[in-house]
């Protein structure tokens, strides 16, 4: 089997084959062993190939790229359809478009005259067919590395360490920096290749046929496995309601659906590049809208099932009473319990008019993801101009503890659980206001 | 900037140049190819479709008529005076490449 085999008839074949301009070899390498197979290339959609059986095995096929069609041309332009007249009398028919990336194929092979008979001018070709997709690559990495950091480095990492869907948008942005990070080093080392061998003997290759396919197998597979975890998290998760997750999950459909809207009316008119500029700039923008008007509101005014209103919350053992105090009778505690693969956070708020007990558990088993949450908490809590410093205190000395230069706020450090409390009341020494902490939430 | 980037035409160059003498449409150029040069140089549709791109975009060649998607094309004076300068330099090299080599090979 060659590519990814996504569905077979006894006279159709639908295959999983995705590359870019400068693998354009690899491509016609793949056509061509389809051939001897017996399946010869019907049309393209996307990255899926259709091919219908045949007894034909004297077929050439030519993956050409043409860089002068833009994004915004509508699929047949003028210059495509001029350019395949020129192909037609070199001895080409025309197959199908993808992009930038015309399919052509010769009967009579020998006959036909390449495309390109000047490798220079192909090299110029396809580096300019190619450094879009290899711009977006390296953009979509950057952006990638950036959202990362912000989640993990800049932000509250405990909510993201402590939710599947968190931990799954973690995953997902390590393995797209690897997947374009990886594509944009493969992208240069061509470039430098192409243009030492150029030089050489003015004869170049275009890419491996063998590496593509395995590059095709684990983007299949990831992009599989992605959707069905993806799916089972929405769906499944106790965090929102069944009802919501679907919801949440249809509004990212939105941008998909009126893209694919978009292209198809832009094929099907005759309008110009820049008209067709416009139209696809108003697709982005009303997708965009859209789901922050349906998706971004809905999710901002939901709660979490375990919400203040379900409070008392087992997780919750240490309470604002539990120090002798009174709640005030118009606000109730606020309590907030998350879980993931990998660790859990309880968030509780309670007071009165005049004083308040806050704190944060963070637990896990790994002692890495502990570690991390630990820096992570004491960097951001210097950053906000708290000065923590460790203290000494009658605890057990497993647990270290944090203090700010007021003793209203302080870190608790266990083997597998990190406390991060204030308390914003006086008449309770630190010792014990630590020993009760320690007896609720660490014994 | 031009006549440094042509300075020296590669062989598609020269024989696309030399065919657009003559108005003619693409696919016209790539049959009177062929037809100059005997059958010996060959210029793949790619290769010229880029080139007479490049040519247009230099002045070196203009468009006379739009039939359907069909697009001819003639040499300008400045594509005639990069050519000759290229056939001055063949006969040089030619010539060149006579005196040396006539009576050593």
């Amino acid at each position: 089997m060659y590519g990814g085999e996504i569905m077979k008839s006894k006279t159709t074949k639908r295959t999983f084959f995705a590359f870019l301009p400068y693998e354009c070899a690899a491509a016609e390498e793949y056509l061509e062993l389809m051939v001897e197979k017996g399946w010869l290339l019907e049309s393209v959609k996307g990255d899926f190939f259709k091919f219908i059986k045949t007894d034909q095995k004297n077929i050439k096929y030519s993956v050409d790229v043409l860089h002068k069609i833009s994004i915004f041309d509508r699929k047949d332009s003028d210059i495509a359809l001029e350019y395949r007249e020129y192909c037609k009398a070199a001895g080409w028919n025309y197959i199908c478009q993808i992009g930038k990336t015309q399919i052509f194929y010769s009967q009579k092979y020998i006959e036909a005259i390449s495309i390109h008979t000047d490798e220079e001018e192909k090299f110029k070709s396809v580096l300019k067919a190619s450094l879009i997709s290899a711009s977006g690559q390296f953009f979509l990495t950057l952006m990638f590395i950036f959202n990362l950091y912000i989640q993990l480095f800049m932000g509250d990492a405990g909510f993201v360490l402590a939710s599947n869907l968190g931990i799954f948008a973690i995953v997902s942005m390590s393995t797209v920096i690897l997947i374009n990070g990886v594509g944009f080093i493969r992208f240069c080392s061509w470039i430098i290749k192409a243009r030492r061998q150029l030089k050489r003997d003015k004869t170049m290759n275009y890419s491996n046929y063998k590496q593509i396919r395995i590059k095709n197998v684990l983007i299949k597979n990831y992009v599989l496995i992605m959707l069905i975890i993806l799916v089972k998290l929405l769906v499944f998760d106790n965090i929102y309601d069944r009802g919501f997750n679907i919801y949440f999950l249809l509004i990212f459909c939105i941008p998909i659906i009126i893209m694919i809207y978009v292209k198809k009316f832009i094929d099907k008119k005759r309008y110009s590049k820049n008209i067709n500029r416009g139209i696809t700039i108003a697709g982005i923008l009303v997708s965009t809208y859209l789901v922050i008007m349906l998706g971004v509101g809905p999710i901002i005014l939901s709660s979490p099932k375990n919400s203040p209103n379900e409070f008392p919350n087992d997780n919750a053992r240490l309470v604002f009473t539990d120090f002798g105090f009174k709640e005030s009778n118009d606000a109730s505690p606020y309590s907030t319990f998350d879980k993931s693969i990998i660790a859990q956070r309880v968030d509780y708020a309670s007071g009165n008019e005049d004083e308040g007990l806050y704190y944060t558990i963070f637990e896990s088993d790994s002692a890495l993801v502990i570690k991390f949450y630990e820096k992570r908490l004491l960097g951001k809590l210097n950053n906000y101009g708290v000065d923590l410093k460790r203290i000494g205190t009658k605890l057990p000395s497993s647990i270290v503890v944090y203090s700010d230069s007021d003793k209203k706020s302080f870190v608790l450090v266990a083997e597998d659980k990190i406390i991060d409390i204030k308390k914003d009341f006086s008449g309770i020494s630190d010792d014990k206001f630590l020993n009760i902490v320690y007896e609720k939430l660490l014994y | 900037m031009a006549r440094q980037q042509f300075q020296n035409l590669t062989e598609p160059m020269y024989y696309i140049l030399m065919s657009l003498l003559k108005e003619m449409c693409g696919v016209d150029i790539m049959e009177s190819i062929g037809g100059i040069s005997k059958g010996r140089v060959k210029v793949g549709p790619g290769t010229l479709y880029a080139l007479l791109s490049k040519f247009e975009k230099e002045k070196m060649i203009r468009e006379t008529k739009v039939d359907g998607r069909k697009r001819s094309y003639i040499i300008t004076d400045k594509g005639k005076e990069i050519l000759l300068d290229e056939y001055r330099r063949l006969i040089i090299m030619a010539s060149d490449g006579l005196l040396c080599m006539e009576e050593k090979l």
